[in-house]
């Protein structure tokens, strides 16, 4: 054995060492984001997402029609399931929660539901034009702003992430096809039509809601959701998921209004929960997911935890492409969201078809339809709005460890391993029927969770 | 800074290793595979820990660490059961 170094060893650990380093230091780095952005991208991607010109999601546009968002199970339930069953299942809800809150049981405890409510509360309200309250340039003495639509694009994009927005897409609307994403009426109670109409300002009266032809830009985007306590339905601490998701959602829009309002632009959305159009299809659109065997769009940042909003303007803006990161191939193998929904509301079928499940699908698209009926009468059950579809799915997952980027990106290039990774996950991610995936009181334990248990910088960005 | 440390480590082991032993091809490629499996490990135990992934991380540790410290072990012990093999065949 060697007493000393040699010249030639030294040299030698000298790159081992080196080669140490960098292969420690490059182990995080194996997350890293597809680079610089590309027009028509939404920024900052992970490599193995593709755009495409066409979403992975079949439209016939001819055979779709506007859709109104009261014949969903949101407002036409008691219909679909008659008056009867309607009031046993409302009254078992209540009978329900009753007696979860009475025996402290885990996820349905007294501070379980404190929490659900106050996540929900100080949502600003829903006004299609928007508070309509900052100053316009026209008010300040000033021209209004001017710039690209790639230009506004970006602009539209940093604002909104910095008011706390996820990913950023942008869809032309067409009256022959991506028009007839906007809901023909608006949700219940008041079910006012959406129209267009070739004038300069929008409006509302008691019947309708007038959106000029030229505010044909939609600005989709996504509000991440916390992967944390979605693992914990269906409780009341897995409901508050999206529960506080919407408030900051609303919170968003509201803000996204005004700053359209203070640059000199219009814009028009919701008036009501999830109303002004088909936020999954937009969202499909835009590139800021793929739809899935849930029938909810898969996002590559968050997977299935997003919520996705639209705002229609008259600031013109760069389209982005769809994309395609494997998910529909990915969920003809995978049937993990399927096996574990309690009320078997989601389709076993290996490919997707287009035959809708009931009046509360819109035809016009090949997916997973659900029987939505079912999937609300476990909600019933359950007391909450479940989410165990969205706790199992393989793509609901952080992005700390690098092995799921890897895994992502296997699923993107080949279908070949889709089993073998849908078992791995399995046994890594277990789950029992009917059960949160973790122990709710395991939560309240945690006094260093992340803000909003979400992390802002998820999804490969460096900002 | 831990992966500088960890870097550090690894590169300080390397050298010592390399003065203090006469290594032969085979154990570079064990050792090299050993500790890029170690380390990816390593890197995804505490990447499910930050996720709150406790069961992960438990079995990130099974199916990925072990096999990366069986070959890391390898790589030490396989030249000296040759070599005993050797003399006793010579014997």
């Amino acid at each position: 054995m060697p007493e000393n170094l040699t010249r030639r060893q030294f040299i030698k650990a000298l790159g081992l060492t080196g080669a140490g380093v960098t292969l420690a230091s490059a182990a995080p780095a194996l997350a890293a984001v597809s680079g610089d952005t590309r027009p028509g991208d939404v920024p900052y991607r992970y490599w193995w997402v593709k755009n495409v010109d066409q979403p992975t999601t079949e439209i016939d546009w001819a055979q779709m029609k506007r859709y109104s968002e009261w014949r969903t199970t949101r407002g036409s339930l008691k219909e679909y399931r008659g008056a009867e069953k309607d009031a046993s299942y409302l009254n078992l809800q209540k009978e329900n929660l009753l007696k979860f809150e009475t025996e402290q049981r885990p996820g349905y405890t007294t501070k379980d539901f404190a929490l659900k409510e106050a996540v929900g509360s100080g949502r600003p309200p829903f006004l299609f034009m928007g508070p309509q309250t900052a100053s316009t340039p026209e008010e300040r003495g000033v021209p209004r702003y001017e710039g690209s639509p790639e230009e506004n694009a970006r602009i539209v994009r940093v604002a909104l992430r910095h008011m706390g927005a996820g990913t950023v897409g942008f869809v032309h609307l067409e009256p022959e096809t991506t028009r007839k994403l906007v809901y023909d009426q608006e949700p219940s109670p008041g079910k006012k039509s959406n129209v267009f109409e070739n004038i300069d300002i929008g409006y509302e009266d008691d019947q309708k809601r007038v959106i000029p032809e030229k505010a044909k830009y939609a600005i989709v985007f996504s509000v991440q959701m916390s992967q944390e306590t979605m693992r914990y339905g269906p409780t009341q601490l897995g409901s508050l998921t999206t529960t506080l998701t919407y408030t900051r959602m609303w919170l968003i829009l509201t803000q996204l209004h005004e700053f359209l309002r203070s640059m000199g632009y219009q814009s028009f959305g919701t008036s009501a929960v999830n109303g002004l159009g088909i936020y999954p299809a937009f969202a499909v659109l835009a590139g800021l997911g793929e739809m899935s065997r849930l029938n909810r769009v898969i996002t590559p940042e968050y997977g299935p935890n997003a919520r996705f909003t639209v705002l229609l303007t008259d600031l013109p803006l760069a389209p982005t492409k769809p994309i395609d990161f494997g998910v529909m191939r990915f969920c003809r193998d995978c049937k993990t969201c399927a096996e574990f929904c309690p009320s078997g509301a989601l389709s076993m079928d290996r490919d997707p078809s287009w035959e809708v499940k009931g009046p509360w699908n819109n035809p016009g698209h090949k997916a997973y339809f659900e029987d939505s009926v079912k999937c609300r009468n476990y909600w019933n059950t359950c007391g909450t709005n479940c989410g165990i579809c969205f706790a199992v799915c393989p793509y609901a997952a952080n992005d700390e460890a690098s092995l799921h980027n890897i895994v992502k990106g296997t699923i993107a290039t080949t279908p070949l391993l889709n089993s073998l990774l849908v078992s791995a996950d399995r046994q890594a991610f277990p789950a029992t029927m009917g059960e949160p995936m973790k122990d709710p009181e395991s939560w309240w334990r945690n006094e260093n969770l992340a803000e909003c248990g979400i992390d802002s910088r998820a999804g490969g960005r460096n900002i | 800074m831990l992966w500088l440390l960890v870097g550090i480590i690894i590169g300080g082991g390397a050298i010592w290793l390399i003065a203090k032993t006469r290594i032969v091809w085979y154990q570079y490629v064990l050792g090299i595979l050993g500790v890029a499996l170690l380390l990816f490990t390593l890197q995804n135990y505490l990447g499910f820990l930050a996720e709150m992934e406790g069961h992960a991380a438990g079995f990130s540790l099974l199916i990925m660490g072990l096999p990366g410290l069986v070959l890391a072990l390898l790589a030490v012990v396989l030249p000296r059961l040759l070599n005993q093999r050797k003399s006793n065949n010579a014997d």
